[in-house]
């Protein structure tokens, strides 16, 4: 008897195990836009995003779902999720065999771009595609390059955003500007420095990377073994022989910017950093930075990228995914993401291409209060560099200097 | 009657199957994945084959690392936990199911591990509340010469966290005594492993709150007497703690009764020969000192709750401020507004915990009366307690594949169907062991008084089992509710219960909105476990 149960249970998982799913929605490509819009009314977008800032999502929640319901129909649905996450979750239905996602958007940056591209998981070319493509400069290596690959229309870049440090001018009135500097500071001062072990500190590594080498194009082109080991050789070098000056004497790193942002208001911390140069602003206006936080680029220049939007290739509803994505990329949603009080991201637009009115709109958008102005770290802009250098150091800053 | 026999049988095969395929069969395939994608035989990075990522893990010296860690980890807080809540017990056992002392002592069971861990690292971290106490007192001069207790080389953060989560289920398992029962099945026997189940299920928290609960008040002050000394004359004496089959203990009428009755000399003789020390100073207990302890102690429970309200309500709160400087009703009014988007979040967890309460209760009461009278009760319990040896989130990922084939990912029905396939062993090993020979007797005896089946379930056994059917919901409803891991990997991040939202929170940086959301994660298991003690004690 016991054997009848289980050969019919196994044909009632085995039975769930062949279930297939078929999807027979149109190519989006091949389709107009007045028919897109028309195919996409009524339809729910899910959209896996990071929701680490409440003004972020905030802007999502308040502004952007309603806006898409309002113009489209689309019921906007927002999942927490970025990364890996995003990887694991399109990688495990590609196993199962599903012909729709779960996903329809995902907010993606280069070293997920680059994972999600080597499974062939993201749907394109369609950024090219979206009617307010026409004001993006696609040609601009800090826009039109992910981590220094070609996007080739697989996402739509959505914003744009600078490493940043944030310190507190009551604290810090000097904070140091080169590598040097930071080198002395951080031994005069023990215990209050530190770097996260996440995203925004290995983009920091990238940037002192590229400071060490001397060179703001030192990283530039394909990933090279030999410059990495070069390069990170030198890294390493200057943080283990400063890590008994950090936070908790270097034996440990926050692994969330989260917790770092809340030391540093606290006072645990001198220094916190921000992979958006305008974060400060909003950090100020949610009452957790003090109003005396300010945030620099160091001389020797910071990461600038860009941040995008995906679509995975097995998405449902490919139309609805597109119609927020030309949403996300208009010249209205892109000038109310700019102002500080919102969320302060910078825009991909490029000001010359838009249409008059809109340019002069641009140019109005109230300045930055606590934050250093873009034109004026511009010039300190640097490159991302090839994926594989993120992939390396997470992996080597764990070998070569938590566990030294 | 040999049609209705017929009939027993065949559902007590569907039943089987049930059991079968809500245990053994999710467990045994999503093992078997799991195991053909670590040897490269299935999976979309799949190439054949190998057996190189065992190699690649087993070589790491993390791997070793972590197990020697975690195995030292619960070793130190196990043993600091029972310490711990030995010493509760020893100090105000006899208090401890008494008016107000009775309901705060289950407090902490209402805390999930995320809301502990969030607890303390706003206490312990080096800028936190005990820190600032600290300064402020003149402890320390200021935060650099604080003592430092997250992400400290010794894990005194983490270790904290876990026994504040472990110590309470150890203080209500040494506050029940074994049920009336022959001694030596009470030890070892179903209830016993139902009680253990629970406390495991509940990682060392609210499994056991209800069962505790439900002990007669009589029972455990035995069993508190016991760990302290010997009974004192006078009292009265549960039967299987001295041997139900003594006949001279038999005649003693326990729970309730007004009769004194004079303890074994048996046990006079343990109680003085030290077989179990005797730590009364046999004072009055009533010192002022106890008291003044006791009610330091209760204090202590009730601060995480006054501080998590606290920090709702608090603005630019920071160090060295040992009060915020800012009161305002700001957060709550954003974060229950239709953008904050709590109160949905809260909907959904009711519904979704109340859901999964449901049809585990409902399903563990009819399928543990089947085990509880199959020969092979003993094979399919040892089978029941297997989805306890895995993590939800483990557990979860092992089913994700499954979950994905047949479109249950991203759902509220697919989380709802994983935390029914977790929980639903843990409610079938709950009422295997309330179906007692008692309560069969009971079915049996009303059958043959001419009642039917119907009349059986509805006037006798459901009211008969009322406390323990409430007890099983409230402890369904509680894992359910406090189910992070599961939910997120089997929702892919689309079902939004509270508890996906407090981790988001502290995510943001947000100990405002976090201090909300736990609020709301706290608050109603508090409520119910006060609403549920009344009901199970009248039951």
């Amino acid at each position: 008897m016991a054997r009848l149960h289980l050969v019919f249970l196994l044909i009632l998982f085995a039975a769930i195990g062949c279930r297939q799913n078929s999807g027979t929605a149109p190519d989006p490509l091949s389709q107009s836009w007045a028919e897109l819009e028309q195919q996409a009314r009524g339809s729910t977008v899910h959209w896996m995003m990071w929701q680490g800032d409440p003004l972020i999502n905030r802007y999502v929640r308040e502004y952007v779902a309603p806006e898409v319901q309002k113009r489209y129909g689309i019921n906007l649905q927002i999942a927490p999720g970025q990364g890996t996450e995003i990887v694991k979750t399109v990688l495990a239905e590609q196993e199962a065999g599903k012909s729709t996602s779960a996903l329809d958007l995902c907010w993606i940056n280069g070293e997920t771009f680059f994972q999600l591209r080597q499974i062939a998981a993201l749907y394109g070319p369609f950024a090219q595609k979206l009617p307010n493509a026409q004001y993006i400069d696609f040609e601009n290596p800090f826009i039109g390059y992910d981590f220094q690959q070609k996007t080739e229309g697989y996402e739509c870049p959505w914003g744009n955003v600078q490493l940043a440090a944030i310190y507190d001018t009551v604290r810090t009135p000097q904070p140091p500007r080169t590598l040097a500097e930071l080198e002395t500071w951080i031994r005069a001062h023990p215990g209050k420095f530190t770097i996260p072990y996440e995203f925004t500190g290995m983009t920091l590594f990238k940037s002192w990377m590229i400071a060490l080498a001397g060179d703001a194009h030192a990283l530039d082109g394909v990933f090279d073994e030999k410059k990495y080991a070069d390069l990170s050789g030198k890294l390493w070098n200057f943080i283990n022989r400063n890590k008994a000056f950090f936070w908790r004497k270097g034996e440990t790193f926050p692994e969330s910017l989260a917790a770092m942002h809340q030391m540093f208001a606290n006072g645990e911390l001198d220094f916190t950093f921000s992979n958006n140069d305008n974060e400060v602003d909003n950090k100020i206006l949610q009452g957790i930075f003090p109003n005396t936080a300010r945030a620099y680029i160091f001389d020797s220049g910071t990461i600038q990228n860009a941040h995008f939007i995906g679509i995975p290739v097995r998405s449902a509803n490919k139309a609805g995914a597109m119609l927020v994505a030309n949403f996300l990329i208009s010249p209205e949603a892109q000038l109310h993401k700019l102002s500080p009080a919102v969320w302060g991201d910078g825009t991909v637009l490029s000001i010359p291409k838009l249409p008059a009115e809109w340019q002069e709109r641009f140019r109005a958008v109230p300045g930055r209060r606590y934050a250093p102005s873009r034109d004026l770290i511009q010039a300190k802009a640097l490159r991302e560099p090839a994926p594989e250098y993120m992939i390396r150091l997470y992996e080597d800053f764990r070998k070569k200097v938590i566990e030294q | 009657m040999r049609s209705r026999l017929l009939a027993s049988k065949n559902l007590n095969r569907i039943g089987i199957a049930v059991f079968l395929a809500c245990t053994l069969l999710p467990l045994a395939a999503g093992l078997g994945y799991a195991l053909a994608y670590s040897f490269g035989l299935v999976g979309g990075l799949s190439s054949g084959f190998t057996t190189a990522h065992w190699a690649s893990v087993l070589a790491a010296p993390e791997t070793w690392f972590s197990l020697l860690l975690s195995a030292g980890m619960a070793a130190v807080v196990v043993a600091f936990s029972a310490a711990l809540a030995l010493a509760v017990v020893l100090a105000w056992g006899d208090r401890l199911d008494r008016g107000l002392p009775g309901y705060l002592i289950y407090l902490p069971l209402a805390v999930p591990p995320l809301t502990a861990a969030f607890l303390t690292f706003q206490w312990l971290g080096q800028s936190g509340m005990v820190v600032r106490l600290g300064v402020a007192l003149g402890l320390f001069a200021d935060l650099e010469h604080a003592p430092e207790w997250i992400n400290d080389r010794w894990h005194i953060g983490v270790a904290a966290t876990l026994v504040a989560l472990t110590a309470p289920f150890f203080t209500i398992l040494f506050a029940i005594p074994p049920r009336r029962k022959p001694a030596a099945t009470a030890a070892n026997g179903p209830h016993a492993r139902g009680i253990r189940a629970a406390g495991r299920l509940a990682r060392g928290g609210a499994g056991v709150v209800a069962a505790g609960i439900a002990q007669p008040r009589s029972e455990r002050h035995f069993f508190i007497r016991r760990l302290r000394s010997a009974p004192a004359a006078g009292s009265a004496v549960a039967p299987d703690d001295l041997g139900a089959d003594r006949p001279e203990v038999s005649q003693i009428q326990p729970r309730g009764c007004a009769a004194s009755v004079r303890p074994h000399p048996a046990v006079r003789r343990r109680g003085r020969a030290g077989g179990l020390v005797d730590f009364s100073p046999h004072k009055p207990d009533d010192t002022r000192m106890k008291k003044l302890l006791l009610a330091l102690f209760l204090t202590a429970l009730l601060l995480p709750f006054a501080y998590l309200l606290l920090l709702s309500v608090a603005g630019q709160w920071r160090y060295p401020d040992v009060l915020p400087p800012v009161l305002s009703t700001a957060n709550w009014r954003l974060a229950l507004s239709a953008a904050g988007g709590i109160g949905g979040n809260l909907c959904l967890s009711v519904l979704l915990s109340a859901g999964v309460a449901a049809i585990v209760t409902v399903g563990g009461f009819v399928l543990g009366k089947i085990i509880a009278g199959h020969p092979g009760r003993a094979r399919f319990q040892a089978i029941a307690y297997l989805p306890f040896a895995f993590s939800p989130v483990i557990y979860a990922y092992c089913l994700q594949f499954f979950f994905l084939k047949a479109d249950l990912s991203g759902s509220i029905a697919g989380v709802l169907l994983a935390q029914v396939l977790l929980l639903l062993p843990f409610g079938i090993l709950f009422f295997s062991t309330h179906w007692d020979e008692r309560l069969r007797a009971m079915e049996q005896l009303t059958l043959t008084l001419g009642g039917t089946p119907r009349d059986a379930w509805r006037r006798v056994l459901i009211p008969v089992s009322r406390p323990a059917l409430l007890t099983a919901f409230f402890q369904a409803f509680l894992l359910s509710w406090f189910d992070y891991g599961l939910t997120s990997v089997i929702g892919l991040g689309q079902v939004p219960t509270l508890s996906v939202m407090v981790w988001q929170f502290i995510g943001e940086a947000n100990p405002y909105f976090a201090a909300i959301g736990s609020c709301l994660l706290v608050f109603p298991p508090a409520i119910l476990l006060f609403i549920n003690k009344k009901i199970v004690f009248r039951g």
